[in-house]
């Protein structure tokens, strides 16, 4: 006899606390892309460094490394004193990704929980703290500018 | 290509030689000259607006994109005036167009505006980019228009009234501000727009962005919009000392970042029968787009609301994600293995007490055909019985009947090609506009701009009968007297094709002597149509060169739906449409797969394909290739299954992605046929009204889940590929299967459905040449597939499948409709698809979008039976049926006349589904339930109500239609200068 008998599909099964905060966390970092970056800059590198690489090595067009350094400075909150170190910093972390970029195979990007597990990677935390740093300098310069109205036409 | 079709074209000097008479900007891509443009585009054409690809041709100016390859064509690209005039042309482009690519939704590598203004290596901004007077327009639900960044290239406007053939938008070049309107207005969701997304897929730009993508789309999109806009006035203010090199060097930068995640992925629609292809664009789980592309075999970049936006499905929470045992009075939560076991253990009981025809099983047509294959394969193969079916039996196997009857073979006689070559155009029962929406457009197209003609025959106003030439709306139920009439008349008129009858027909005399009762003055009498209309469409359809016959649900869904789609075969054969281009019987198949289920022997009495069962050297071949005894018996089909539930001869049912305890007819006996079951299964992605009465649920993979093939209404293969891995807990249909037939000690051991599909390719002539190999990305085959690869797009061209090589007329009687309105139920009730919704709504209703747009079922009632009844928009009523009864809300409108309504099939439950209303009748032949006929009375519940579609709905606006993008008012302003002349305000135009 099958005498019909409503389910309700139980909604996801909800985290431990612990994890759920943590993943809360993580969520907010992916969402507002912060995470996005780190990932996709790491998956992405080896083009990403043929690409400033080409664009510097166009006569007619500005080094494009430059063009970032003068965002910065645009910014103001890097003494002009520190932009060799920073290009240098910057040539050398594009290098080095690059090389790790050829080692690993070309995978899936890694979502949410494979972030979790790179979360726990020394290696790659101390790889990434520096540019991490630099958008966060980058994202509080912003905020210190004063809203345009006119942000509001790109809701 | 021969010599005849070249030419040769000066080109600074050079001398090239390619394909005539194609547009000069493929010809010159040929020989890897890029020739810049923006606004030109293979299917929409030269549309003239972007200014950006001038060449000198014969000693003139003149836009590349208007000129096409000739013999003889001198052209200077190279040209100094024609290269002023092109960085003109670009220079006005970011006048009108802010450059923030790095924070833009669009920049993946494919944006035009950032690939043209790049390749052109414009250095600066030379006019001042300026804001336009407009906000930001994010009234639609599925796409979003920011006027800021529209460069007035018109290609969504031609996309609009000349591919889709909606006829929403329009550019007022006139005004002071030109911009993109939507019916004349400025709100996008307050107008005749379908949501077709033909528009959003054609922009060059993200001046229209789909919403999904919006913050999506690249790691520094997702920065909130407080930080977007200071970063992109930052970007601006540093650009006039640095140039557009930063702003490029900074977003190639950033669409390189995007690869690794954006994944792209070619899939085809789950939703009708037209087989969109198209790619589908995701980050893990996420579907950020759907992406169609030119080379699409079907659809090119055509899609409709459904296909381009109604996937959120896949990820809606309520997916089945365990299987479910019912224990106790509930369900509860099991391991697959448990499931499987239960599953062996219960079948095998089943099969000893009460033998192997006590067990039947379901296919569906929104699965792959290896799926529909496997499932037969078990039936047969393992538990061996030939109680196998699938829900085509509910719409299309009338449709076959009548085809097998005639021509031949149970499918579409040519291409979606065919059909848009064709003079003209006999649409039966079919609301292609919003059942075959893409299919539509080709019609409308081949109507709007090569004069095809149109008889429609429908009771309902739809959109092709706003659109036709002729339309007629017979009395329902009545299609054979008419049809029957019109071929009496023609031969009583010498207007039959006798070349045509006597080389390739046979049964010509008898089939002249049955139709002696068919006369215009009975068809009159009986249809309600006049003599002398139909005497004038015999007329029309005699003297068309070329004519095709479509048809669909309206002609299949009633108790002669065989014979009614015999009759238009035989029309087809009568007038010599049959055998050459542009011609023959396209029956619209409904569901995605509905084709290929069939195809792939999911049925009854036969193996996958239409090889009989009950052919011993067929069988055989079987019994050898799968080691077993196949009985020679045909089993019972979907709708026979019920009666045979009732009578105690079925015990056991596995249904395969399908609600049948509601699509099927005369829900209520279904139901309680189901309550009678020893054993079901039920295998689906949500916990639907079927599996409520289930004893297993096995939680089964969306399309974009798993591998496969969808064969489509033109008999095309077509392969989708594995999106997203299947949601934890879930599988693919085609491994449940092969599981649950290794818990039945069969030793399947299916990888991967390209092996289903060697071994059904091997067993199956008609499928022979048909690989994963030869169908691999965008490629397609349609049936018969020879060993070697060769498809036929077009079947009879070297005869009909008969002993003879001859087709055959078939002598029919006329059966009135089964349910007759008399004084208790005088409301004849109509049913259907809409647009928005797919089938009951299982899938479409868990789209956020699709189901904003229509948030329930109703009933459509016309302005003179809502004024006798008293009812208005919004009321609250009753209809009753002998079977059973629903309650709906009113939409009054004139789409439907007299007592005539109308219900949507779009509801899953019992409350308001019009199957609790249909009775158990069903076509004489084919066994499809009688859908279409259905009497009934309407009793009011409340007159006070709220309206069921919302004001919003494309329905309740009129759209503006118009050639195309009308770029000469653009020309004619008194502003515009033709580059390089200075544009004095160029952010304009
Ligand atoms: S109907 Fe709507 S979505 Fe389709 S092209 Fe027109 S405006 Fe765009
Ligand atoms: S919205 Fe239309 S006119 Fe504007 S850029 Fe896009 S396609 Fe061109
Ligand atoms: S539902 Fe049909 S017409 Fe619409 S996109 Fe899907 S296959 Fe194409
Ligand atoms: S491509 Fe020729 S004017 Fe736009």
């Amino acid at each position: 006899m099958a005498t019909g008998i409503h389910y309700e599909v139980p909604a996801p099964a909800a985290p431990d606390e612990a994890r759920q905060e943590l993943d809360r966390l993580l969520n907010n970092l992916h969402k507002h892309g912060v995470l996005r970056i780190a990932n996709d800059f790491l998956e992405a590198s080896t083009d990403v460094s043929r690409i400033v690489l080409a664009g510097a090595n166009q006569p007619q067009s500005r080094n494009v490394m430059q063009n970032v350094s003068l965002l910065v400075m645009a910014l103001g909150k890097v003494p002009p004193e520190r932009l060799a170190v920073l290009s240098r910093a910057v040539t050398e972390g594009l290098e080095r990704m690059e090389t790790a970029a050829d080692e690993r195979q070309r995978s899936r990007a890694p979502g949410l929980t494979g972030t979790y597990k790179l979360l726990h990677d020394e290696a790659l935390w101390s790889g990434l703290s520096p540019l991490l740093e630099g958008l966060r300098g980058f994202a509080q310069c912003l905020h210190e500018k004063e809203e345009k109205p006119a942000a509001k036409r790109h809701d | 290509m021969p010599d005849s079709q070249l030419c040769t074209v000066t080109v600074d000097d050079r001398k090239l030689v390619g394909p005539a008479d194609i547009p000069l900007i493929e010809f010159l891509a040929g020989h890897q000259i890029s020739l810049p443009h923006i606004c030109y585009d293979a299917t929409l054409g030269a549309l003239q607006t972007c200014d950006i690809c001038w060449v000198v041709a014969d000693g003139q100016l003149q836009r590349g994109c208007s000129l096409k390859a000739r013999d003889g064509l001198r052209i200077g690209v190279n040209d100094e005036q024609a290269e002023q005039a092109r960085r003109e042309g670009a220079d006005r482009i970011v006048a009108r167009h802010e450059l923030y690519c790095s924070v833009c939704e669009n920049n993946n590598g494919d944006c035009q505006v950032h690939n043209v203004v790049r390749e052109m290596e414009i250095p600066y901004q030379r006019y001042p980019y300026r804001q336009k007077p407009y906000e930001v327009d994010d009234s639609h639900p599925f796409y979003r228009y920011d006027a800021d960044q529209c460069i007035l290239c018109g290609r969504c406007v031609e996309a609009c009234q000349n591919i889709q053939v909606t006829e929403t938008l329009s550019i007022d070049w006139q005004s002071d501000d030109p911009r993109v309107l939507w019916d004349g207005g400025e709100v996008a969701n307050e107008s005749s727009c379908v949501s077709c997304g033909h528009c959003v897929t054609v922009c060059p730009c993200n001046a229209l962005m789909e919403k999904t993508m919006l913050g999506e789309a690249g790691p520094l999109t997702a920065m909130p919009a407080s930080l977007k806009r200071p970063a992109i006035d930052l970007i601006k203010a540093v650009e006039p000392t640095v140039g557009f090199p930063l702003i490029f060097g900074l977003s190639e930068i950033d669409s390189a970042w995007r690869q690794p995640e954006i994944k792209r992925t070619k899939t085809v629609c789950t939703y009708c029968g037209v087989g969109c292809a198209f790619e589908m664009w995701t980050r893990d789980r996420k579907i950020l787009k759907v992406q169609p592309v030119e080379e699409a075999p079907v659809n090119g970049i055509s899609t409709c609301v459904k296909g381009k936006f109604g996937w959120d499905f896949v990820n809606s929470e309520d997916r089945l994600t365990t299987p479910l045992i019912r224990d106790n009075g509930q369900f509860r939560e099991a391991s697959w293995e448990e499931a499987y076991r239960l599953i062996a253990h219960r079948f095998n009981e089943i099969k000893e007490q009460h033998g192997p025809d006590a067990l039947s099983f379901v296919s569906s047509s929104k699965c792959t055909s290896e799926e529909s294959y496997l499932m037969q394969k078990l039936a047969r193969a393992v538990i061996g019985t030939n109680n196998i079916d699938n829900c085509s039996r509910y719409c299309q196997s009338p449709a076959t009947q009548g085809l097998w009857r005639t021509v031949g073979y149970g499918g579409d006689e040519g291409s979606i090609s065919d059909l848009a070559g064709a003079e003209l155009l006999i649409i039966v029962g079919s609301n292609t506009a919003e059942s075959h929406p893409v299919i539509a457009t080709r019609l409308k197209q081949a109507q709007k701009h090569r004069g095809q003609k149109h008889i429609v025959a429908d009771l309902r106003r739809n959109e092709m009968v706003e659109r036709a030439d002729e339309h007629i709306h017979p009395r329902p139920g009545t299609d054979l007297v008419w049809i029957s009439a019109i071929i009496k008349y023609l031969f009583d008129n010498g207007l039959e094709d006798r070349e045509f009858l006597d080389a390739k027909v046979n049964k010509v005399e008898e089939y002249i002597r049955s139709l002696e009762s068919f006369t215009l003055e009975y068809a009159e009498e009986i249809t309600g149509i006049e003599a002398q209309r139909l005497a004038g469409l015999a007329r029309m359809i005699a003297t068309a060169k070329s004519a095709c016959a479509i048809w669909a649900m309206g002609v299949t869904q009633h108790v002669n739906g065989s014979d009614v789609s015999t009759a238009l075969a035989n029309l087809m054969l009568v007038t010599g449409n049959s055998g050459r281009p542009n011609t023959g019987c396209y029956p619209m198949r409904g569901h995605n797969n509905v084709q290929g289920a069939s195809d792939f022997g999911a049925m009854p009495g036969r193996f996958p394909g239409y090889e009989f069962v009950a052919d011993d050297a067929v069988r055989e071949r079987y019994e050898k290739a799968w080691g077993v005894k196949i009985p020679s018996g045909k089993g019972y089909n979907n709708h026979t299954m019920v009666q045979a539930i009732h009578d105690d001869k079925i015990r056991s049912l596995y249904v395969m992605g399908e609600e049948m305890a509601i699509v099927d007819a005369d829900a209520n006996y279904v139901q309680e046929a189901f309550d009678k079951l020893d054993f079901l299964v039920v295998q689906d992605i949500f916990f639907t009204r079927t599996c409520e009465q289930a004893d297993v649920v096995l939680p089964g993979a969306p399309s974009v889940e798993k591998e496969g093939t969808f064969v489509n209404t033109e008999r095309r293969f077509q392969r989708l590929y594995q999106v997203m891995e299947p949601l934890p807990g879930c599988k693919p249909d085609w491994l449940i299967l092969t599981e649950v037939a290794g818990a039945l000690g069969a030793p399947w051991d299916y990888q991967n459905p390209s092996e289903i599909m060697d071994e059904a390719a091997s067993l199956a002539p008609m499928f022979a040449g048909v690989s994963y190999d030869r169908l691999e990305g965008f490629k397609s085959l349609q049936w018969p597939v020879a060993a070697d690869g060769t498809d036929t797009p077009h079947l009879y061209m070297d005869g009909y499948p008969f002993a003879d090589g001859k087709a055959k007329l078939h002598a029919l009687d006329f059966y009135p409709p089964g349910e007759k309105l008399d004084e208790t139920y005088d409301i004849h009730v109509n049913n259907g698809r809409l647009l928005e919704t797919f089938h009951e709504g299982n899938l479409t209703h868990r789209s956020r979008g699709l189901r904003s747009l229509v948030p329930g079922n109703f009933v459509e009632v016309s302005p003179d039976l809502a004024a006798r009844r008293g009812v208005k928009t919004g009321s609250l009523v009753k209809l009753i049926s002998p079977y059973g009864e629903i309650s709906v809300h009113v939409l009054v409108t004139d789409r439907v006349t007299g007592n005539e309504v109308y219900v949507p099939e779009n509801a899953t439950d019992n409350e308001h589904a019009i199957n609790i209303l249909t009775s158990n009748d069903a076509d004489k032949d084919s066994d499809t339930p009688a859908y279409k006929e259905i009497a009934a009375r309407m009793e009011v519940v409340q007159v006070d109500g709220p309206p069921p579609l919302p004001p919003t709905n494309h329905r309740f606006w009129k759209a503006t239609p118009q050639s195309g993008v009308l770029t000469e008012r653009k020309w004619q302003r008194q502003d515009y200068v033709q580059p390089p002349g200075q544009a004095r305000n160029p952010e304009k135009f």
